[in-house]
């Protein structure tokens, strides 16, 4: 009786114990309260109604709580949906363009050098090309926009989950200097370059309304500045943001292994136990890092890439237009289809900047 | 048919030259006359044709009329201008010439406000 008793307590102390040593190390749980304590939430709230609405689309808009979400096959299948619609605008613009590129080439091709006709053709071409350029140059301000808003409720979150995995001091240099960042190119594009971008066009299309007036210095001047400027500004950034992280990561490592260290010699019988506890707790922090850095780099592609997309499908349709034009010695037609493609240059610039500053800066980080 | 007409009325006008000079210019004038309404005819199925595939595939419908528009008024009055320049009056085929480019400017006005707008939008 006796025996059994004791084999009794034996069998239920084993169990309680596995029980509670498999409760403690349960990673989803780790996960969802550090989930819940680093306000990831947050982000999806910090996207755009339409942005909300395509990652529903996608069925990634609980990504951070569910690993098996992401599915390559399906993002790009949702990804080549998503722009399809993209193609719609440029190609009607550049069909129109066309079509009144011809109808004049044709007009010309009877004997009649009409400088009137040649007036109304470029009238035409500009009405038809410019107005849904205008609409575009909209739709950048707004992603641009989208981007920064994201952004500065992203840049908070993350270095907070960086912070909390042992990287507190490459974490608040990373929050600094893309708070900055980010301020500073939405400012920058807001009041400078989006601006400049609008005076370029305007002047393009201006142009060839008036005999003599030549703006392309003018347009080239402008372009050369924003571009200067804006690389010149993520070089700069980046380049901070290296530096800074490759002293602070040092600094970071060496904290986390005196505390691994202190853990595991100071704390009297569970110090390996607390040490490997750390580790645990480190890795779910990781997972939730790299959760983290997935949602928002698919959230970034989402707002970004769309108006990208479509930016680079003009800038074909205005130079396959403008190559027309030229075959078709309609210098004027030319010259302003020539002047609506280095504007979409120009804004593809802009964008690209902003993705690669978020994507070289995420990558700088997390190494 | 056109080609019928023009040559018919080349060979009448060369004959009735001969007996009534005055006349032959009204030959010509109505041979003129009738081309120009067969063309107007064919003029239009294509435009009605290129109207269609506008449609189609969703672009402005009234850049397109404005344009085919300002290329009817340049025919027309380059047609004008020629049969003025035939009866001897420059200073009249001038004068078309003027009203044809006015023409054209007031076809075109909406156009021209539509971009103006936008290149104000843009500044702005």
């Amino acid at each position: 009786m006796k025996k059994a008793f004791v084999i009794l307590i034996v069998v239920l102390t084993a169990f309680i114990t596995f029980k509670t040593s498999a409760k403690s190390i349960d990673t989803d749980d780790i996960l969802k309260e550090q989930m819940d304590l680093s306000g990831v939430d947050k982000l999806y709230d910090a996207l755009p109604e339409d942005i909300s609405n395509a990652l529903k689309d996608f069925e990634i808009e609980n990504i951070i709580k569910d690993d098996d979400a992401i599915s390559f096959g399906k993002l790009i299948e949702n990804f080549s949906e998503l722009f399809k619609p993209q193609f719609n605008d440029a190609i009607a613009c550049g069909f129109s363009v066309l079509a009144l590129l011809l109808a004049a080439a044709t007009f010309n091709s009877f004997g009649d050098e009409n400088k009137v006709l040649k007036y109304a053709v470029t009238v035409g071409v500009t009405t038809a090309a410019v107005v849904p350029a205008a609409k575009l140059i909209t739709s950048v301000v707004s992603a641009v926009k989208a981007f920064s808003t994201f952004m500065v409720s992203f840049v908070p979150i993350y270095a907070g989950v960086l912070a909390s995995s042992g990287k507190a001091l490459t974490a608040a240099g990373y929050s600094s200097v893309m708070l900055l960042a980010v301020e500073g190119i939405n400012l920058i594009c807001a009041f400078v370059l989006i601006p400049l971008s609008g005076m370029q066009l305007s002047l393009g299309i201006c142009s060839p309304l008036g005999e003599g007036i030549d703006i392309s210095g003018v347009a080239a001047a402008i372009k050369k500045f924003s571009m200067w400027t804006l690389s010149g500004l993520t070089t700069l950034l980046l380049g901070f943001l290296s530096v800074q992280t490759i002293i602070t990561g040092s600094k970071d490592n060496l904290i986390s292994k005196t505390a691994k260290f202190v853990a595991g010699t100071a704390i009297p019988l569970v110090g390996p136990t607390v040490s490997e506890a750390m580790n645990i707790i480190k890795g779910c922090l990781k997972l939730l890092s790299s959760s983290v850095l997935i949602y928002a780099v698919i959230a970034v592609a989402l707002i970004l890439l769309p108006i990208l997309i479509k930016l680079v499908i003009w800038r074909v349709a205005m130079n396959l237009c403008s190559f027309s034009a030229s075959m078709l010695s309609l210098d004027k037609p030319s010259k302003l289809l020539k002047s609506i493609d280095s504007v979409f240059a120009f804004l593809i610039g802009i964008l690209t900047l902003s993705m690669l500053l978020f994507l070289i800066s995420l990558t700088i980080v997390s190494l | 048919m056109i080609i019928g007409i023009a040559l018919f009325s080349a060979v009448a006008g060369l004959f009735i030259k001969q007996y009534k000079p005055e006349l032959a210019l009204f030959v010509s004038l109505a041979a003129g006359a009738v081309i120009l309404i067969a063309l107007v005819i064919f003029v239009g199925k294509i435009k009605d044709e290129l109207k269609q595939i506008f449609e189609e595939i969703g672009a402005n419908t009234a850049i397109f009329s404005s344009v085919f528009k300002a290329m009817g008024i340049c025919y027309l009055a380059k047609f004008a201008t020629d049969v003025c320049k035939d009866f001897g009056q420059n200073s009249l085929a001038g004068k078309i010439e003027l009203t044809g480019k006015i023409c054209v400017a007031l076809v075109t006005l909406p156009l021209v406000r539509e971009i103006l707008k936008v290149a104000l939008e843009l500044i702005g």
